[in-house]
């Protein structure tokens, strides 16, 4: 069976969320928890797959996330008929009631840093029980001084958590364009110890002043992150049960939103045609 | 987990949350610059100074725009966000760390107490959220019960559990005609937030139905403090049913 393609749900793409190419949906908790909220945040619409996308779970801090907050999202995870959560392999805050940064960084790779995320993933799984987490690799514009790679501690802390990987496919390619690594070798290795997968595409732009490919949501989906989408499909078979595709700015009109998930259905019906 | 990883991310987290860079720089790894460091918290506070900024827009109505711009970028490059923070929260706090830094006239004073008990609404019902939903569910169907109330002893009449009461001691946000002070009270129709000025009656049984939940009409008329007719009593329900403020059950 072929994954489950689709939108982070936004106001704007919900029109054409009923697009036969898409059959599955991401909801980002922050925009899904209103309070004053009446309906579902999916309203009528049904999907094979959805899945609650966090931003503050803050897996790599120095204490696990806060019951409260996971208490709201397995509320709308409930409400919604959610299959899985996610976040991000990166730290928001130092501990349970200290200060928020407003974006997630990298942790510092190191083995303190690696105990304290798998023992933060450990609460986390229990908490939602057999709803499956997804580990999500960031995009970022610095690095801590460390004492591994990030490969290596994404590798690590999914094997030793039996985590999700969130694949984003389009973080890996900033990050290698920003840092030098290879993209290829990076998701050929972290997927070899991954043993469930969702994956996230999106575009961005290359910033020429400060020489940095940002990760902004904001463009169509580039032909390199599509040849990586492909790659990264052959070399997940079998593990990868979701795909959903973000966009946060500057929308693209109707046309634009059915084309770019059309392309990707059928990416992932060329390989899975040829792997079959 | 040793506490020397706690305090490095204390180091971090404190230092980047209000971009002070250069107590973190000397940790990054190398070929990392101060450069990229700052694009980080740059992007960080733009997107708070806007969080905030559209968070109290009703607010910054009433100030002069540059000055209230200038403040909410003091606030941020100042006060950290908490864990958890939400637009909500960060903005009543700004808007708590406002009067320690310009003398606000009365006419911000009640500007603020309005957007203070806009948050309190969400606040209230974030924690009480299947009442709330359960409350609006029930107002679908009360208009139709309204007619029959007064008629049928077994309806009873419900008030929104989500209220939140302030006074405005300006006309400010009421009308030059209006009486002052002015008890105000705010309440969620769907994701909508309303506001009510009501006589002492209509306050008392707000409190009564607060207080006692879901009654009957001649519960209701025994709860009263002072004398009221039957006939009057149905009146200031269904005055308070058309507000969507109360139900019936």
């Amino acid at each position: 069976m072929l994954p489950t393609i689709g939108y982070a749900l936004r106001e704007q793409n919900r029109p054409i969320l009923t697009d036969p190419a898409i059959n599955g949906c991401e909801i980002t908790f922050e925009r899904a928890d209103d309070p004053l909220r009446v309906e579902r945040y999916l309203q009528d619409l049904e999907f094979d797959h959805v899945s609650i996308h966090a931003l503050k779970l803050s897996v790599a801090s120095a204490d696990p996330p806060g019951e409260k907050y996971m208490q709201a999202l397995k509320e709308i995870a409930d409400e919604n008929g959610a299959d899985s959560i996610s976040d991000h392999l990166g730290f928001t805050r130092n501990a349970h009631e200290g200060v928020e940064m407003g974006h997630f960084a990298p942790p510092p790779y190191t083995r303190e840093a690696l105990e304290a995320t798998v023992r933060n993933l450990d609460v986390i799984q229990n908490y939602f029980g057999d709803r499956r987490f997804y580990l999500e690799n960031i995009a970022y514009l610095f690095q801590f001084e460390g004492e591994m790679s990030e490969q290596e501690f994404l590798t690590e802390t999914l094997k030793r958590s039996g985590s999700g990987w969130l694949l984003d496919v389009t973080n890996v390619y900033a990050n290698s364009v920003n840092f030098g690594y290879d993209a290829y070798e990076f998701i050929a290795e972290v997927m070899s110890h991954a043993n469930a997968v969702q994956m996230h595409l999106a575009g961005g732009v290359y910033d020429e002043k400060v020489e940095k490919y940002i990760d902004s949501h904001s463009h169509p989906i580039p032909e390199d992150v599509f040849d990586l989408y492909r790659f990264s499909l052959e070399q997940g078979t079998g593990k990868v049960n979701a795909v959903f595709i973000e966009r946060d700015q500057e929308f693209p009109d109707e046309a634009g939103w059915r084309n770019e998930v059309r392309r990707v259905r059928e990416i992932m019906e060329e390989v899975y045609a040829v792997s079959t | 987990m040793s506490d020397a990883y706690r305090q490095q991310l204390d180091k971090y987290a404190e230092s980047l949350s209000i971009a002070r860079n250069d107590n973190v720089v000397g940790d990054l790894k190398n070929g990392n610059t101060a450069e990229m460091l700052k694009m980080f918290t740059d992007g960080n506070l733009d997107k708070r100074f806007n969080k905030v900024k559209d968070q109290i827009e009703f607010v910054a109505e009433f100030f002069d725009e540059d000055q209230f711009e200038n403040l909410i970028v003091q606030y941020v490059k100042t006060v950290p966000l908490l864990a958890y923070d939400t637009g909500i929260s960060d903005g009543e706090r700004f808007l708590n760390w406002l009067p320690e830094q310009v003398e606000l006239t009365a006419e911000q004073q009640d500007v603020i107490r309005c957007q203070q008990a806009r948050h309190q609404i969400e606040e209230v019902a974030r924690e009480n959220r299947l009442t709330h939903v359960a409350f609006q569910g029930q107002l679908t169907v009360s208009e139709k019960l309204a007619a029959e109330f007064g008629d049928n002893e077994h309806l009873k009449i419900q008030v929104n559990p989500i209220c939140v009461r302030t006074t405005f001691h300006t006309a400010a946000l009421l009308g030059d005609n209006a009486d002052v002070p002015a008890v105000v009270q705010f309440y969620p129709v769907k994701n909508d937030i309303r506001t009510a000025l009501l006589e002492e009656d209509g306050l008392e049984m707000v409190d009564v139905l607060h207080e006692r939940g879901a009654v009957t009409l001649e519960e209701l008329q025994v709860a009263m403090s002072f004398k009221i007719s039957r006939e009057e009593l149905i009146d200031l329900c269904l005055e308070l049913i058309e507000m969507k403020l109360a139900t019936i059950r």
